[in-house]
């Protein structure tokens, strides 16, 4: 509670003049509201003791008054708060998002992106409930309730305590009687989870599904899932179909009780009759806000909820501060040496890479090959600066690498490398939009010529011309769908784009058919001179023309030397590769 | 449109209807209560008749206990309606779905037929319960509201209702503003989650390329398209309530100057009068609510119409003279007779293909991307129709043949070797009747052993939400099911993606096994499973170019030789 209420203070004070004004109109709409009943209670004692109509006429007048200015009040109010907590919403996204973008890597290993959505788009609009709606209707039920006993006081101190008791009783059942309502449909959600997972995979396996002959088998287990939605739901109809009756019975026994006791208090004389309809009135009108605040504590709770996720995404980013990414050209590039670099990952005290050294300068090629699991992927992480390196053991022209990341988190010094990852991520734009992300400069636009340019290198000239827009194609669900091989070529011509000295390749070719791969490969010899490369590769083809290929296994370099001199070795390198190339023998 | 939802849905027809008695007579109580006051005000309380004040207290609560049960019995029947009809909408929407062609799947993106499934089969469930019913309780409280008014004093009905017209237009016109808007919302919202989604995924990429300041500006400019429409949404709700407030409250005003004019001539008793004021307060909420309903009720019918669609899709038919597939000894296992396909008439995918394979041979199909290999794994299985030529198994034309006995036997293995939710053994079996010394021989043959020492095949959970297991592994358990299919012919789409050695080796010994006494199609690029071949065809936009054995191709020296040589 401590946390939300500092939290909510530190990014809603800024707005205190919108919100003190919704307040002050809340409290002046609310209060004119009841006037209605006061008025009927004066033309029912002015029929009584028969008062002229002229004296009746100026209390309409009055009302005409009330009407109209708590309209506009009221109207202005919503206004205001839907106004700010959008506001809220919308600053609040914007930082979040932007902070979610300078994370570091090991962040996104604890929140997967499931999570980051649901705080970026439902916390988020929850909290907007929270602070909008949610927020002005209590206080405006709060309001009402005040309002209303107090009048009922004016009118009867005796009926004034029944009302409140009546009030109260209805709040808490109102309450009480949504929460248990949430609780099940919780649960419900759970069941329709499961249902929904359970089809989306089958329609993500509906080739396998349909070369299958065994159709009752999936036909048996859908039907199990919908019968658990199905009797879940139906056991929580049975509570949730009461709920408005109940509160419907409450109601009206509490007005009953009400006119009861106002028409004994009438044949004592010591009401009037148009006091006792007055009462009736504020009561009947009670009843809404108040029944509504049962919806409202739901809109609460998920609010809080949603407000307790982001303190916590808040809680765990990083401290330091966000800087603008240099897109200065990084200073001449020269050498880059491992020296006996022993790395674990911050939670484990598991070595991933032990006691690696090596040297590479411009123009060189370090091949990495290992099983799977052996740190490949790991240590092209770490050379390339997505992953930062223990100090002093990654030296790129004889600077440590980790003072640059410690110091300068957005140098320049990051356009050193270009990283191509196994899975090239690819987003729903044109072929050209996803490859210019490569580009060095800040933003993402690069000329043409380059993006076609590095297209042809990376292997993708020939598919380009297939498709019905060429470069301009969109991807994904809108557009055309590449194959594994095309994704990663795509990645490939990124770092191609980016020009930068040292390109670090992992495993990037993997899909792709032998054929393309040779091409790929002998381009990527032709510009050698101007690029060190790091290839991680299973495919040992790829190594031919490494001038060290290094074999990890359990994070340590068991064999190095050339695609020659593994071979000499005979040891697993060259065992491997006979199993590769069976035909051959 | 009702009589189609009424078709596909087919609610109980006694439950429907006893809910709209409950329904029609529950929504009358409210307006005994304000009589019933009227009654105490000018009778009971004011005249001292102890014995009819308690009468009349009486009645009010025996109204109010009555109205509580309708109340309740409507919302457990509307309840049990919508519930039990979006099951068995669920359950048909299933099967259909079995029974569309693939090229279908191919085309809808996952997640349409997602909301398809799923939320769009709820929201069009509940049509009736949800939908059309609460409109209904609505319609039924404005119109008995009007009734009572007018039959309780007509010159006080008609001064309430004076401001009555105004207020259907204003509720009618709003209601097609946040129709509108709620569209405009919708297509926002998802446009904002699709490009966050997107991020979220590619935000490795975006890391490593520095472009973090560029993404967040371009996230700025989405969020602020969609905090325009959402504001625009809120504002225009901000003034609708408010207004139909008003509006109600000066329906009250009028009610009171009639009430003025009637005390002037005397016609008029405290009791008629709050009566009237009570009724005031509940004509304004249906008024209030409609537009809400009428909105739910169009977006339930918007659902309908795309469960329709996707109901009315056409399904794959399995002509009258199909039948049971009979193994023949003496013939080809796979024939393929100038076989052409295309997408689309100016793309030709299989131009004009030839080929046999005779029973217990393999046979590899390699080439480029786009060359026809899938596609003619595709028209084995009966996934798609060729446009002209024959295809025969055992010596009979696939086309007359069941899908469900083709299927029965042959098998197909695709790139991704897919695992469901379950335990392995349900993955392995899938409907097939479970026999333990035959599963245990086979997860041996599979290799699977070393994985069955990690996990147990009957309750350890794989697939989505599941155990993780390597693509390798997976591929294995693909192996093992098709092994417990034991198919007569096997078509393997081979996954390109290199492994590690060990692995390699592990997939090649089970491979053998899978490809033992079996007529098998090949798609690879593996020199190592191109080896085991007894022929070969390389393809080429659609026809084979060449054909021979591995080592007859490679000593023709053409385009076959300079792919695989290096190798």
């Amino acid at each position: 509670m401590h946390s939300q209420i500092q939290f909510l203070s530190s990014h809603v004070i800024k707005y205190w003049r919108p919100i003190s004004l919704a307040f002050l109109l809340a409290t002046l709409s609310v209060a004119l509201d009841h006037a209605s009943p006061w008025i009927l209670k004066l033309l029912v004692d002015g029929m009584q003791t028969g008062s002229n109509p002229t004296q009746l006429l100026r209390f309409l007048l009055i009302l005409a008054l009330c009407i109209v200015v708590s309209g506009i009040f009221g109207y202005l109010q919503r206004m205001l708060t839907a106004n700010f907590s959008r506001t809220v919403e919308s600053h609040l996204r914007v930082e979040m998002f932007t902070k979610l973008l300078h994370q570091p890597r090991s962040f996104f290993l604890k929140s997967t992106p499931g999570d980051l959505m649901q705080n970026l788009v439902q916390d988020l609009d929850k909290l907007q409930d929270l602070t909008g709606p949610a927020l002005l209707h209590f206080y405006r039920t709060a309001l009402t309730l005040i309002f209303s006993t107090v009048l009922l006081f004016l009118l009867s101190p005796s009926l004034a305590v029944v009302g409140f008791v009546f009030f109260v009783t209805l709040s808490f059942a109102s309450l009480k009687l949504m929460t248990l309502v949430y609780a099940g449909h919780k649960r419900n959600q759970k069941y329709q989870a499961s249902l929904s997972g359970y089809m989306r995979d089958f329609l993500h396996g509906i080739a396998v599904v349909k070369s299958s002959s065994h159709a009752d088998f999936f036909n048996d287990r859908f039907e199990k899932y919908s019968l658990q939605v199905r009797d879940n739901a139906l056991g929580i109809a049975k509570l949730s179909a009461s709920i408005w009756p109940l509160i419907t019975l409450l109601c009206g026994l509490g007005i009953a009780i009400c006119i009861a006791w106002g028409a004994v208090l009438v044949q004592r004389g010591t009401l009037g009759a148009g006091s006792l309809a007055a009462a009736v009135l504020y009561l009947v009108r009670a009843q809404y806000p108040l029944v509504g605040l049962g919806i409202m504590t739901a809109m609460v709770q998920r609010g809080r909820a949603s407000l307790d996720r982001i303190i916590d995404l808040y809680r765990r980013f990083d401290a330091s501060s966000i800087q603008k990414e240099s897109s200065d050209p990084p200073p001449e590039f020269k050498s880059l040496e491992l020296c006996a670099l022993n790395f674990s990952f911050e939670d484990s005290s598991t070595a991933v890479l032990s006691d690696i050294s090596f040297k590479l300068k411009v123009g060189g090629t370090l091949g990495i090959a290992g099983s799977t699991g052996s740190g490949k992927s790991t240590l092209a992480k770490i050379i390339c600066g997505v992953i930062p390196p223990p100090p002093d053991s990654v030296l790129v022209n004889g600077l440590d690498l980790r003072t640059l990341h410690d110091y300068a988190p957005h140098g320049s010094w990051r356009n050193w490398f270009g990283y191509a990852p196994q899975d090239g991520f690819l987003f729903s734009w044109t072929i050209a939009e996803n490859i210019a992300i490569g580009n060095a400069l800040g933003n993402a636009e690069a000329a043409p010529a380059a993006i076609e340019d590095a297209s042809v290198r990376a292997g993708l000239g020939h598919d380009i011309t297939l498709f019905p827009q060429g470069l301009s194609s969109i991807l994904g669900e809108k557009g055309v769908n590449l194959s594994g091989g095309q994704r990663q070529r795509v990645g490939l011509a990124r770092a191609f784009l980016s020009g930068a000295p040292v390109l670090v390749l992992d495993d990037v070719l993997c899909a792709v058919d032998p054929e393309t791969e040779r091409r790929v490969v002998q381009t990527i010899r032709e510009s050698k001179p101007s690029h060190a490369m790091v290839v991680v590769s299973h495919r040992y083809s790829t190594l031919l023309d490494c001038d060290e290929i290094i074999y990890l296994e359990n994070g340590r370099i068991i064999e190095r030397g050339t695609h020659a001199e593994l071979l000499l070795l005979g040891g697993i390198y060259a065992r491997n590769w006979q199993i590769q190339s069976m035909v051959n023998q | 449109m009702i009589r189609k939802a009424l078709k596909t849905l087919a609610p109980n027809p006694k439950i429907l209807g006893a809910t709209m008695v409950a329904l029609v007579i529950g929504e009358i109580f409210p307006f005994l209560y304000p009589m019933i006051l009227a009654r105490i005000l000018d009778g009971a309380s004011l005249h001292g008749h102890p014995a009819m004040l308690a009468k009349l207290l009486g009645l009010y609560a025996g109204v109010v206990i009555l109205h509580s049960l309708f109340f309740y019995v409507r919302m457990v029947l509307a309840q049990a309606l919508s519930i039990s009809t979006t099951h068995n909408l669920r359950l048909k929407i299933f099967t259909h779905l079995q029974h569309l062609p693939l090229p279908y799947f191919q085309r809808t993106p996952v997640g349409t037929l997602m909301t398809r499934a799923t939320s769009d089969v709820d929201s069009f469930g509940s049509m009736f319960s949800d939908g059309i019913l609460e409109l209904f309780a609505n319609l039924a409280l404005l119109l008995f509201s009007i009734a009572f008014m007018l039959w309780q004093n007509w010159v006080l009905g008609l001064a309430t209702l004076v401001f009555f017209p105004i207020m259907i237009v204003i509720s009618a016109w709003y209601r097609k503003q946040f129709h509108s808007i709620q569209t405009r919302y919708r297509s926002e919202l998802s446009a904002l989650s699709a490009f966050l989604q997107e991020s979220l995924n590619g935000i490795g990429i975006i890391q490593s390329f520095r472009k973090q300041t560029w993404l967040a500006n371009l996230q700025r400019k989405r969020n602020d398209s969609y905090i325009a429409v959402s504001r625009q949404y809120a504002l225009r709700y901000a003034g609708f309530f408010p207004l139909i407030q008003s509006f109600s409250d000066l329906s009250l005003l009028a009610c009171y100057t009639g009430g003025v004019y009637m005390i002037s001539r005397g016609q008029l008793s405290a009791g008629t009068i709050t009566a009237f004021a009570w009724y005031a307060s509940i004509y304004s909420r249906p008024l209030r609510d409609i537009s809400d309903r009428i909105n739910t009720l169009q977006a339930t019918i918007a659902a309908g119409d795309r469960v329709h669609e996707l109901l009315a899709t056409a399904t794959e038919d399995d002509s009258t003279e199909s039948r049971i597939l009979t193994i023949r000894t003496d013939s080809a296992a796979i024939k393929f007779q100038n076989v052409q396909f295309a997408y689309h008439p100016t793309q030709p995918v299989l131009r004009d293909l030839s080929f046999l394979v005779p029973q217990g041979s393999r046979t590899a199909l390699v080439g480029p991307t786009g060359c026809g290999k899938t596609t003619s794994m595709q028209l084995l299985l009966r996934f798609l129709e060729p446009q002209a030529g024959n295809i025969e198994i055992f010596g009979t034309p696939i086309a007359k043949i069941q899908r469900h006995s083709l299927h029965q036997h042959i098998a197909w293995l695709g790139q991704d070797p897919f695992l469901f939710p379950g335990t392995l053994r349900e993955n392995i079996c899938m409907g097939a009747t479970f026999d333990t010394a035959r599963f245990a021989d086979i997860c041996t043959r599979a290799q699977l052993t070393e994985l069955l020492q990690e996990i147990d095949a009957e309750t350890t959970l794989v697939g989505t939400g599941g155990r993780e297991l390597s693509s390798g592994q997976r591929q294995l358990v693909a192996y093992a099911r098709t092994l417990y299919q034991d198919p007569e012919i096997l078509l393997l789409d081979e996954p390109s993606a290199s492994l590690d050695a060990q692995t390699e080796q592990r997939l090649q010994l089970a491979l053998q096994e899978l490809l033992r006494n079996r007529t098998a199609l090949l798609i690879t690029h593996r020199p190592s499973s191109i080896a085991v071949c007894d022929q070969v065809f390389l393809l080429h936009e659609g026809a084979i170019v060449e054909s021979g054995t591995h080592q007859t191709l490679l000593q023709q020296n053409g385009r076959y030789a300079s792919i695989f040589r290096d190798i």
